[in-house]
């Protein structure tokens, strides 16, 4: 009795979680004038995808769908390697302020990114970076190096020291030690703060929407608002593109989860 | 003999006086190659279709016209023009215009993004407001009465309604309703199953609450005193008129049971295929029902809404352009706003776009004149404004919403949602 309680509920958790998935790949497969129906047609009585070709046909979605993974890619590299060094950094070596470094890395986390808006598009604008996947790399990065720097460190400090003295006793100076030895036993925690980083550049609206005004340069979220225009919505399309722009995070997750589930040192010390 | 110590200060500054000389001539270049002024132009129109190719032809024909001038366009999206607009202003780097619509344009005018029209006007031979009704140009204006904004493209709205659905009903497609009680009527006649009469906007959101201005209007109600102070919406006649237009769902059923949840996209779908048979909408409303629903084409028609005290119409799509106060370039954006709201353009605004232009001449003209569309819609123009401006439009807007769904729901009675709504308003505007 009580296990089919759990189930029961368990199901009805999951129908709340899985509804607007199914919603959308229904609306994705309407043709458009059968987008909303009365009465509600739970199924399409002609599914099509027509809406799956028109975004990349009839829409520059392939582009939007380029500019953001550059953009994530770049921003994913460029703090995962900045962070990786500071991460570091905090958790092997002792000096002066590190604690207050720390406290302030918090403390900008602290501060809602939408007040940066006018500032950054004044340094963007000020240093010729408006309208350029750069400036949206630079703005992403200083969002998520703080976070990433905390993760990471957190993670370096879980690492055993014995590894670092390890390989330095086998020939190695501390940058090698860090590159050849620590780095790849902390790949978990690396995927884990990449994927953090890869999914905040991947789908932020307002920094991009500003900080861009081409559609050579937009990235997906900012494409997909463009499918609301004045009078209408392309409801199917907008669906097929909302969709279709879950494929890499989901792919990005399916292929790194072994390394997040995997043992921290697992082996690493014998 | 001049030592290598005396010589050295001469060095020194010739040097420099020639590195300042060779840094001149390099900036120099680009000016002597006269390159053409940029006019950056943001607008939402830049991405739908057809108001952005009809906007770029006219472009095309305005640099043809004035080959030293280049105009780019600057995309947002409608829903988000402001916040990027705003943003842009306040970072220093705000486009030379800006296109936006009544609602928000008292706030932008009170932040100081717009330049004050009134000397370039005054400095034209030609009367340039007249080329505009006074409520369409009154919609952007200041405290003082002074213009900020020209008017582009204009559209009151009206009653669109099936033609083939009124015929299906026994109605004469060519005798539409003229007043609440006929209205009411038509709505019974052409309810049927799952077939609605009306189909309202009771989402509570901007474009709900924009179609409620014309019924209170026509009762006789406003929503502000004369001086915009104080709110004015506890009268009888604005409660009264709150009150016919929810008993159309409440009492009446003639319009669908997701009124509530009803905005401009929910009822551009019932309209298309034929769920809804009227509608409160703009000449707009023929091509986003054909572009759903192609086999509707030729079905749906224009009239007046009905009238009951006041013979009276929204304004419903005034969407007007500024000059800002970023722009360097000023003589040449007034030149595009004179060229973009002249006679002319505004033929190819309706050819093109299939909205009616602001300028009143261009209405007259053989082309437009003779058409359906134009000829229903005509009337509406010439007592088309905008129900009322302020600053805190937005504030306003969402306190009638909440008014709006409380009266729909039946959480309230319309008379008590009205007087919260009321004290809501004057709180907002006592901030």
């Amino acid at each position: 009795m009580w296990p089919a309680a759990v189930y029961a509920a368990l199901a009805v958790v999951n129908i709340f979680v899985l509804f607007p998935l199914y919603s959308m790949i229904a609306t994705s497969i309407r043709p458009a004038s059968a987008t909303m129906t009365v009465p509600v047609q739970w199924w399409p009585a002609a599914p099509t995808l027509a809406a799956y070709a028109s975004i990349w046909v009839g829409r520059p979605y392939g582009r939007y769908f380029l500019n953001s993974a550059l953009v994530a890619s770049a921003t994913t590299l460029v703090s995962i390697g900045f962070a990786a060094l500071a991460g570091y950094g905090f958790s092997r070596y002792r000096f002066r302020g590190a604690s207050g470094l720390l406290m302030a890395m918090v403390a900008t986390q602290m501060i809602p990114s939408i007040l940066l808006l006018i500032t950054y598009f004044k340094v963007v604008s000020w240093f010729g970076l408006y309208n350029t996947l750069t400036a949206l790399v630079l703005a992403y990065t200083s969002f998520v190096l703080p976070f990433t720097t905390w993760l990471l460190k957190g993670y370096f400090d879980s690492v055993p020291i014995e590894l670092d003295e390890a390989a330095l006793i086998d020939g190695c100076s501390p940058l090698s030690g860090f590159l050849r030895v620590i780095l790849p036993v902390a790949l978990p925690g690396i995927t884990a703060t990449s994927i953090y980083a890869f999914l905040l550049a991947w789908n932020e609206f307002i920094f991009a929407y500003v900080l861009t005004d081409s559609s050579e340069k937009y990235t997906i979220s900012v494409g997909i608002a463009h499918f609301f225009g004045e009078y209408s919505v392309a409801w199917n399309e907008l669906m097929a593109a909302g969709l279709v722009a879950a494929v890499p995070p989901i792919v990005l997750y399916l292929f790194t989860s072994r390394f997040l589930v995997s043992g921290l040192t697992a082996g690493a010390l014998k | 003999m001049t030592t290598w110590r005396q010589a050295r200060p001469w060095m020194t500054w010739g040097g420099a006086a020639l590195g300042v000389a060779a840094l001149a001539l390099t900036l120099a270049g680009p000016a002597t190659a006269q390159a053409p002024v940029q006019l950056r132009f943001m607008s939402w129109y830049f991405g739908e279709d057809p108001a952005g190719p009809a906007l770029k032809a006219l472009f095309a024909e305005f640099e043809k016209r004035n080959p030293t001038i280049k105009v780019v366009a600057e995309t947002v999206t409608s829903a988000e023009r402001v916040p990027k607009f705003t943003a842009a202003m306040e970072a220093g780097r705000g486009p030379d215009i800006y296109m936006d619509t009544p609602p928000n344009a008292p706030n932008l005018i009170a932040r100081g993004y717009c330049t004050n029209l009134e000397p370039l006007m005054k400095a034209e031979k030609e009367d340039i407001k007249a080329r505009f009704t006074k409520g369409d140009l009154d919609s952007f204006t200041d405290e003082k009465g002074d213009h900020y904004f020209l008017p582009y493209s204009t559209g009151p709205m009206g009653l669109i309604y099936n033609a083939k659905a009124f015929q299906d009903a026994g109605l004469d497609p060519n005798q539409p309703p003229r007043t609440w009680e006929e209205l009411l009527d038509y709505s019974k006649k052409l309810t049927k199953g799952d077939r609605y009469g009306i189909g309202l906007f009771g989402k509570g959101d901007n474009s709900s609450v924009w179609r409620l201005w014309y019924w209170w209007m026509s009762n006789g109600g406003s929503v502000l005193t004369p001086d915009g102070k104080r709110s004015a919406i506890n009268s009888p006649e604005f409660i009264e008129a709150v009150d016919f237009w929810a008993d159309l769902y409440r009492k009446h059923k003639v319009a669908p049971p997701s009124v509530p949840t009803n905005s401009f996209g929910e009822n551009n779908q019932l309209l298309a295929q034929g769920v809804v048979a009227m509608v409160e909408s703009g000449v707009w409303q023929f091509g986003v029902t054909e572009k759903i629903n192609p086999a509707i084409k030729g079905q749906l028609r224009a009239a007046p809404m009905p009238t009951r005290k006041v013979k009276v119409a929204v304004g419903g799509g005034t969407d007007s352009l500024c000059i800002t106060k970023s722009s360097q370039h000023v003589k040449e954006a007034w030149e595009l706003l004179k060229f973009l709201s002249d006679e002319q353009s505004g033929v190819t605004v309706w050819k093109i776009h299939g909205k009616f232009p602001a300028n009143v001449r261009a209405m007259q003209r053989p082309e437009l004149k003779s058409d359906p569309l134009v000829v229903a819609f005509e009337p509406m123009i010439q007592v088309a404004r905008t129900p009322f401006k302020s600053t805190k439009y937005v504030e306003i807007t969402q306190a009638l919403g909440v008014m709006q769904q409380e009266v729909l729901t039946g959480s309230k009675t319309t008379a008590a949602s009205v007087k919260a709504a009321s004290d809501r308003i004057d709180a907002i505007l006592r901030d």
